[in-house]
């Protein structure tokens, strides 16, 4: 049997983005097809396509999520132009900006969440492996996502 | 005139696939399908994604497989085509038909 493995940040990007879950017999066509003498290049566009059409799927699926994402953003602007337009003092702009966008930040997260719930739920899976995916995956990533917000703002 | 959108090009090309196909269409052999008769390459995603479409509108069904080793212990997903979508296509190849009928410019004999 071809033992050839893709390559490795490939499947990383689609592990990471969680094609894995929602989407595991797409991943299983890659590996499938690309043990019969596919090249690198193939599987990552491939990988590519499978992340761009993954999240198009979740998007369709969960359209109310989308348009939270939107309200989050657009809220998000309207404190920015405010704090522009009222000539906020510049210590207290940085308050406002910094919870303001961590509100926005936990708006993903949970919308994200709740996506992901909603694809295991599916899948017919556990709450238990529910709450663990919420642990593996998405606290690493908000505390990420909180670094990185501090030092933007 | 049948209810409900028509089916889009790429949809249309993935339901022709599963029909030639028949029992034990996959990802794989319906991406490769659509390949060997467009010359293109073709994203395994994009065809996951169509057939997502599909089965929303109840064109297609699918089940899954068990998992093999070669794929790294994952399984197959298995489509199929259900009578709707039967309906869907020709009444989609019917609209096509008609629409291409005398276009002399397309027809070879107008260039």
């Amino acid at each position: 049997m071809n033992r050839r493995q893709p390559p490795r940040v490939a499947v990383w990007i689609l592990d990471f983005f969680r094609v894995s879950v929602g989407n595991e017999p797409l991943v299983g066509d890659l590996l499938e097809e690309f043990r019969t003498g596919r090249t690198a290049g193939w599987y990552w566009r491939q990988a590519f396509m499978a992340v761009v059409a993954t999240f198009g799927q979740r998007f369709r699926a969960h359209r109310q999520y989308l348009l939270a994402i939107l309200v989050g953003w657009l809220a998000e602007s309207s404190v920015v132009a405010a704090l522009w337009i009222f000539q906020i003092p510049l210590g207290l702009r940085g308050l406002v900006l910094g919870v303001s966008g961590l509100a926005a930040i936990w708006v993903v997260l949970y919308v994200e969440y709740r996506v992901r719930l909603q694809l295991w739920n599916n899948n017919d899976s556990s709450e238990e492996e529910s709450d663990e995916l919420w642990e593996r995956v998405l606290s690493p990533r908000l505390v990420i996502l909180w670094c990185f917000g501090y030092f933007v703002l | 005139m049948a209810r409900g959108g028509y089916l889009g090009e790429f949809e249309l090309m993935v339901v022709l696939a599963l029909i030639r196909l028949g029992e034990d269409a996959y990802g794989v052999p319906i991406s490769r399908e659509i390949e060997k008769r467009s010359g293109r390459e073709v994203a395994i995603g994009s065809v996951y994604a169509a057939l997502e479409r599909l089965e929303e509108k109840g064109l297609v069904t699918s089940r899954l497989g068990e998992p093999t080793a070669e794929r790294g212990g994952r399984a197959k997903r298995y489509f199929r085509i259900t009578d709707s979508g039967l309906n869907e296509a020709r009444q989609t190849q019917r609209t096509l038909v008609s629409l291409w009928k005398g276009l002399l410019e397309l027809s070879g004999s107008g260039l």
